[in-house]
């Protein structure tokens, strides 16, 4: 069945979101922990994907991963790449559940997928595990809450993004 | 500075990269940033850098407005320098206090650096001198044979091309916004890191409300076109290889041998 057309631009929308985000804010929002490095607020497209669908969010974390192998290389689409998992994870689960509640059960699995990328691009156990690993936590934990933030003032907003709301 | 990114912009023109099929630029572009990332030697990123000098050349686009592209990346550039040469384990040649910057490190942070500048700036080429619905029909010619593993190849190429149209939009839009905000007293960057990202929200959240107010009245206006994805839609122009087309294959096929060559004997 094609994707509503609706469906598709709001994909289209977060994707460009995504890419905006850490070219845009990288100066104010960008905590570097030699090897890892992270933009606060970069998971919020994905996140809120979540609430339109699991395809829409999988296409979001698939533009993201283009986009970012296009402009920042092969390490940080890998890890871009983490996102199309987590995306559809939690929109599977966000059907069923609260928002809040698909964005805390998708933490461990973005951490674990994370570590899991960043292994064959040569990084030590400590460096994956403890630096990329606790740090992607943390990172989520933080867009979450964003997340949470905006998804309130768009529905302040009166604007419904997804299908089930 | 965020009117500097050119991320996304089109240009429209007759010059020689704008009339090349939107598929051999896509393919190129992927050749050149696999041959970018294959060199290690000075002779080789000489090369590369001469090679992408005469593509901004051949654009006919003003080199200042291209090169206007990388300057919102420069403190991402500027930093990965000075991490690599100050993180790098080698040979010790200069010391500040704790750090130590190592051979290794200043060569590693140089070449990364110029890496990311060649990066941000051919591919800023590519969508400077596409159409917007040509790299769609190029993305979605080129994802065509993934659809029989259920690839959504229309739907991708369309979502692609429509957030890469809407980057400098929703740039515009943040700009407004951010300096809306800063009249009101936000202030961006001083704080901690949780200072500052709660001082975002204010931006973020009506940012979030109008891009989302725009894709509702994009929506409107493609299915009021009878817009029905990608099954049995026709084009106005069928993309077509020229010889120019081949001739920019092979060059960036030879591109890759370069950086495979400079890879093993470099």
């Amino acid at each position: 069945m094609p994707m509503r057309s609706r469906d598709l631009v709001y994909g289209a929308m977060l994707t460009a979101l995504s890419l905006l985000i850490p070219i845009a804010f990288g100066n104010y929002l960008r905590v570097y922990l030699p090897p890892f490095s992270a933009t606060l607020a970069s998971h919020v497209p994905v996140m809120l994907a979540m609430l339109v669908s699991p395809s829409v969010a999988a296409l979001v974390g698939i533009g993201s991963s283009i986009g970012f192998l296009v402009v920042l290389g092969p390490v940080i689409a890998a890890r871009a790449a983490v996102h199309i998992a987590v995306g559809i994870v939690g929109a599977i689960l966000a059907r069923n559940h609260t928002f809040a509640t698909a964005l805390l059960a998708t933490a461990p699995i973005h951490a674990l997928g994370e570590v899991l990328v960043v292994l064959p691009f040569g990084f030590s156990s400590y460096e994956a595990w403890v630096l990329v690993g606790v740090g992607t936590l943390l990172h989520h934990t933080a867009d979450a809450l964003i997340a949470l933030a905006i998804a309130a003032g768009i529905k302040v907003a009166g604007i419904s993004i997804g299908h089930h709301h | 500075m965020l009117k500097d990114i050119t991320l996304g912009q089109y240009v429209p023109g007759d010059s020689l990269l704008h009339r090349l099929d939107p598929r051999s630029k896509i393919l190129g572009s992927m050749l050149y940033i696999v041959a970018l990332f294959l060199l290690k030697s000075g002779l080789g990123y000489a090369l590369i850098t001469a090679f992408t000098i005469l593509l901004v050349l051949l654009s006919a686009l003003p080199p200042r407005y291209v090169l206007r592209g990388i300057r919102p990346v420069i403190f991402i550039v500027l930093f990965t320098v000075v991490l690599n040469i100050f993180l790098t384990p080698g040979e010790v040649v200069w010391r500040l206090g704790p750090f130590k910057a190592t051979d290794q490190g200043i060569r590693l942070g140089v070449f990364m650096g110029w890496r990311l500048l060649l990066l941000v700036l051919t591919t800023s080429l590519l969508t400077l001198t596409s159409s917007p619905i040509a790299l769609t029909d190029g993305i979605e010619h080129l994802l065509r044979p993934f659809t029989k593993i259920g690839v959504p190849a229309h739907e991708l190429a369309m979502m692609m091309t429509i957030a890469l149209r809407f980057i400098p939009t929703l740039l515009e839009e943040t700009d407004k916004i951010m300096k809306a905000q800063m009249a009101r007293g936000a202030d961006f960057e001083s704080g901690n890191i949780i200072q500052r990202a709660r001082g975002m929200i204010p931006l973020l959240v009506p940012l979030f409300v109008s891009a989302f107010r725009r894709a509702d009245e994009l929506a409107t206006a493609m299915e009021a076109r009878c817009y029905r994805g990608g099954e049995g839609r026709t084009r106005l122009k069928e993309l077509r290889f020229m010889g120019a087309d081949f001739v920019a294959l092979t060059i960036s096929v030879l591109l890759l041998a370069l950086g495979v060559a400079d890879r093993i004997w470099g």
